[in-house]
């Protein structure tokens, strides 16, 4: 069997996902689909050798976030990517409201961004952010709680 | 606006979908730089480098500097593998352990 079978039923079961996870770290689509995509190169390698013991979410997550950070480092400055990280999925989201959420989402650091994400969006605990992040829980909450005061500030500020 | 209103907020939102032209880049994932190679490959090249540090060995003006960059070299091929397995202490742990580590005593401590 070659790699691209394992390969197609491992992005279909978390790619999307995974996607979702990069694009909000590193705010930006093409850097979100490299992040992806290179991840997916490295478990490919991986395969060819010998499968991977288990290729859960969390797995594959670990290898998508150092991408991320790793293209962080490489490119200290990419061109700001107008389109949006997040979307609409309840009636009561207003195309208005979208809009400062997504800026205010892209006004946070990235390491204040994934948590907020990874709280909010994924649904982790602290002591699975600390995990994944490998960060003590009181810096994971910390920066939780410094991101939801600049979130508030903004919302706020807009009447919300 | 308190926490949970915060996140109530938040939560009428998602990350935004990929595009669908990624699966079809994914599936067909290969990096034209990075040439797969088997465990036999990494030890044909393991032996390569021990072969070198043995004439390196042999030599009587061997330094401390030649040992040194024996010593790299491994320490590369190591690291080499370790990432194109992927990374993480793992993957450095079973690079360590298949490319051998060539014996070396710089001919000062021999003396």
């Amino acid at each position: 069997m070659g790699t691209a079978e394992p390969l197609a039923a491992w992005y279909d079961e978390h790619g999307p996902r995974l996607y979702r996870y990069a694009l909000l770290l590193l705010a930006n689509r093409e850097a979100a689909q490299d992040a992806v995509h290179e991840a997916f190169v490295r478990l490919g390698t991986a395969l060819a050798r010998r499968p991977p013991p288990e290729v859960s979410f969390g797995y594959l997550a670990v290898i998508v976030r150092n991408e991320c950070y790793s293209a962080l480092r490489r490119r200290k400055r990419r061109a700001e990517d107008p389109a949006p990280i997040v979307e609409p999925i309840s009636p009561q989201a207003s195309e208005e409201e979208r809009l400062i959420v997504d800026a205010a989402l892209k006004a946070l650091s990235t390491e204040q961004r994934e948590v907020v994400y990874l709280k909010v969006f994924e649904g982790l605990t602290f002591q699975e952010i600390s995990d994944r992040c490998g960060i003590s829980i009181n810096t994971a909450g910390s920066r939780y709680r410094y991101a939801a005061e600049a979130l508030r500030r903004t919302l706020s500020g807009s009447g919300r | 606006m308190n926490d949970d209103e915060l996140e109530l907020t938040l939560r009428r939102y998602k990350g935004v979908d990929p595009p669908s032209s990624l699966r079809a880049r994914v599936v067909t994932a290969r990096d034209p730089l990075r040439v797969p190679l088997t465990r036999l490959d990494w030890v044909l090249a393991a032996a390569a480098l021990l072969l070198t540090a043995g004439a390196a060995l042999t030599d009587p003006d061997l330094s401390d500097t030649a040992v040194n960059e024996v010593q790299a070299a491994w320490e590369m091929s190591v690291e080499e593998l370790a990432a194109t397995m992927g990374g993480g202490d793992e993957a450095l742990a079973y690079a360590q352990m298949v490319v051998p580590r060539p014996e070396l005593t710089p001919q000062a401590e021999e003396e």
